[in-house]
């Protein structure tokens, strides 16, 4: 069974950010990490080819060059192969564009079962994985919490729903977004990093899948970015004074009672 | 016809309230609200929208992203297309738009919180909000958005007159994915989104020892005790008490924080409360960045001292 998973690089979440003088483009601490939700979905692909025989893990990701240190984490806990669509000089907000390109690797590359991250910590769209599953017309459930082989067309699953969860059984090929607790990702054994810091992975141009130059860009994108801006500046902290805890505690008694009115 | 179409969400019979924030999104953005729904008897207010389409099909089978695609586009059959479609920014709302976003190859949003409308520019937010994006749709096609719970339900006005009714076929069998059934989560009858004044407690009370003197507190204020994650992870506080990224985004009336210094998984997680006052001794602890009072001071002393102050 071919198991493809999708990837995506992102700043860790203490990485420093900071918008650049154009208001239009964020500069980012160089401090990236594989996306969370993403180690789930190879972790569960790794757990995947152990249940089914002769399974296959191909691990892709759409980003700059620097991306391949998140496919060699990946590789390092597992994967067989990895991929590296490379998005320099096409680096759009835009996930119709994003969700294109994957679809079309998904088709070059083939596959029976998709896995990816619920959403990317960064832009938290959470769109990517929905959106390639209709790009191939195969079915698709959001934010899975369990993953289990009914027989080898059919998967039946648990998805995270407001307030509970839903138990859904989806034929293959299907796409399966990961969300945190179906699983604990583990650490990458250093042979598993030996052998992924030996990995070769090829680097492919999005123009050879098949979509025309005009179809990546910024241009044709649907969504246009204005600004970033940082949040609003939150007023100053007012710090009860007291000397002595009895007195800052009475102050607070007051300020509950008074201003915040739940006394 | 410039309109807003909302899809609902429900779920064993209930009208989710975060589906007035979609509602606030159409008022703000002064469109026509239509509202899809499944049919079946929802509490909900027909006044707040201009038309309702009630969908034939049983609720289970609504939030599945194939059903909804195609109802959306027999809506827009009959209707002609949205100006804008609206969904809930929740795990099912996520999934349905981007679906629809792909299938239909629509401009799509994900998370807005603010709207100026004015210039018709969307915010939403970057990186657990450390930084807000401005966005607008570039290209002459209807958008799909999802909207933060909480951001847009003070928009909603009574337009004073019911709205009209329409119904739309349920679509026929979709084999590919099929709904077996729905798992309550365990109820234990505390819903810290739900309380007023929460009294949220951090690793910096100590052990879990702690913790009943804390409950006698919560009760003398009448508040919900809530925690932070490494007092979840401890086992000090059960998990449906954690607020956080990992836990639940809270936005209670008082959030005081004790002995909570304030990652910021934690602040996302209760940042938008209207008033958060925050005790720790570190007086550099980040929680004092966000909070609009502070005490610097040990939680456990105040603590105590608050119980005298309130017995007696």
């Amino acid at each position: 069974m071919k198991i493809l998973v999708f990837i995506k690089q992102v700043a860790d979440t203490e990485a420093r950010i900071l918008i650049k003088g154009d208001n239009k483009s964020l500069e980012i601490e160089n401090k990236y990490n594989l996306n969370f939700f993403d180690e789930f979905a190879v972790e569960e692909a790794i757990r995947l080819k152990t249940k089914l025989k002769d399974s296959k893990i191909t691990v892709c990701t759409y980003g700059g060059k620097k991306a391949i240190e998140a496919l060699r984490t990946a590789i390092a806990m597992g994967a067989d192969q990895a991929f590296l669509i490379d998005n320099t000089d096409l680096d759009t907000e835009d996930p119709l564009i994003t969700a294109r390109i994957l679809s079309e690797f998904a088709k070059k590359e083939g596959f029976d079962i998709i896995l990816c991250g619920r959403q990317a910590i960064d832009d938290e769209n959470g769109a990517i994985g929905a959106m390639v599953a209709e790009f191939l017309n195969i079915p698709h459930v959001s934010a899975i919490l369990k993953l289990d082989v009914k027989d080898d067309k059919h998967m039946i699953v648990e998805s995270d729903a407001e307030g509970g969860k839903g138990t859904i059984e989806v034929e293959l090929p299907a796409l399966f977004t990961t969300q945190k607790g179906i699983n604990e990702p583990r650490v990458p054994l250093i042979t598993g990093v030996m052998k992924a810091m030996k990995a070769n992975i090829p680097v492919i141009d999005p123009t050879t899948l098949g979509l025309k130059k005009e179809e990546l860009i910024k241009d044709t994108s649907k969504i246009e970015v204005l600004f970033y801006e940082t949040p609003k500046a939150r007023p100053p902290v007012k710090i009860i004074d007291g000397e002595t805890p009895q007195e800052k505690a009475k102050k607070l008694v007051k300020l509950l009672k008074e201003e915040a009115k739940v006394l | 016809m410039s309109y807003a179409l909302i899809i609902s969400e429900v779920r064993r019979g209930v009208f989710e309230e975060r589906n007035l924030d979609s509602i606030g999104m159409a008022h703000l953005a002064g469109k026509d609200a239509f509202l899809l729904i499944p049919e079946g008897n929802y509490n909900l207010n027909n006044s707040i929208v201009n038309k309702i389409i009630k969908a034939k099909l049983e609720e289970s089978l609504f939030l599945n992203p194939l059903i909804i695609t195609e109802l959306i586009s027999k809506i827009i059959g009959t209707l002609g297309a949205p100006e804008i479609v609206i969904f809930t920014h929740s795990s099912s709302g996520i999934e349905l738009a981007s679906y629809l976003a792909g299938k239909m190859s629509l401009p799509i949003i994900t998370d807005v919180s603010g709207y100026d409308r004015n210039e018709q520019i969307f915010f939403k937010s970057y990186y657990s909000d450390k930084v807000f994006g401005q966005f607008k749709k570039a290209k002459e096609s209807p958008l799909v958005i999802t909207v933060r719970s909480g951001s847009f339900k003070d928009h909603v006005t009574e337009k004073g007159k019911n709205a009209e009714e329409i119904t739309v076929d349920g679509p026929s069998g979709i084999e590919e994915r099929s709904f077996v059934e729905y798992v309550e989560e365990e109820k234990t009858g505390v819903d810290i989104t739900k309380a007023e004044f929460l009294l949220s407690l951090g690793r910096g009370i100590g052990n879990k020892d702690e913790i009943p003197k804390f409950e006698e507190l919560a009760n003398l204020m009448k508040a919900t005790i809530s925690g932070s994650r490494p007092v979840i992870d401890k086992q000090w506080l059960p998990k449906e008490r954690q607020v956080g990224t990992s836990g639940k985004t809270v936005k209670p009336k008082v959030y005081l924080a004790m002995g909570i210094s304030g990652a910021f998984q934690h602040i996302a997680g209760m940042k938008d409360s209207e008033c958060i006052i925050a005790v720790n001794k570190d007086p550099e602890a980040p929680i004092f960045q966000y909070a609009h009072y502070g005490i610097v001071a040990d939680a456990n002393k105040i603590r105590d001292k608050l119980k005298d102050l309130l017995q007696g």
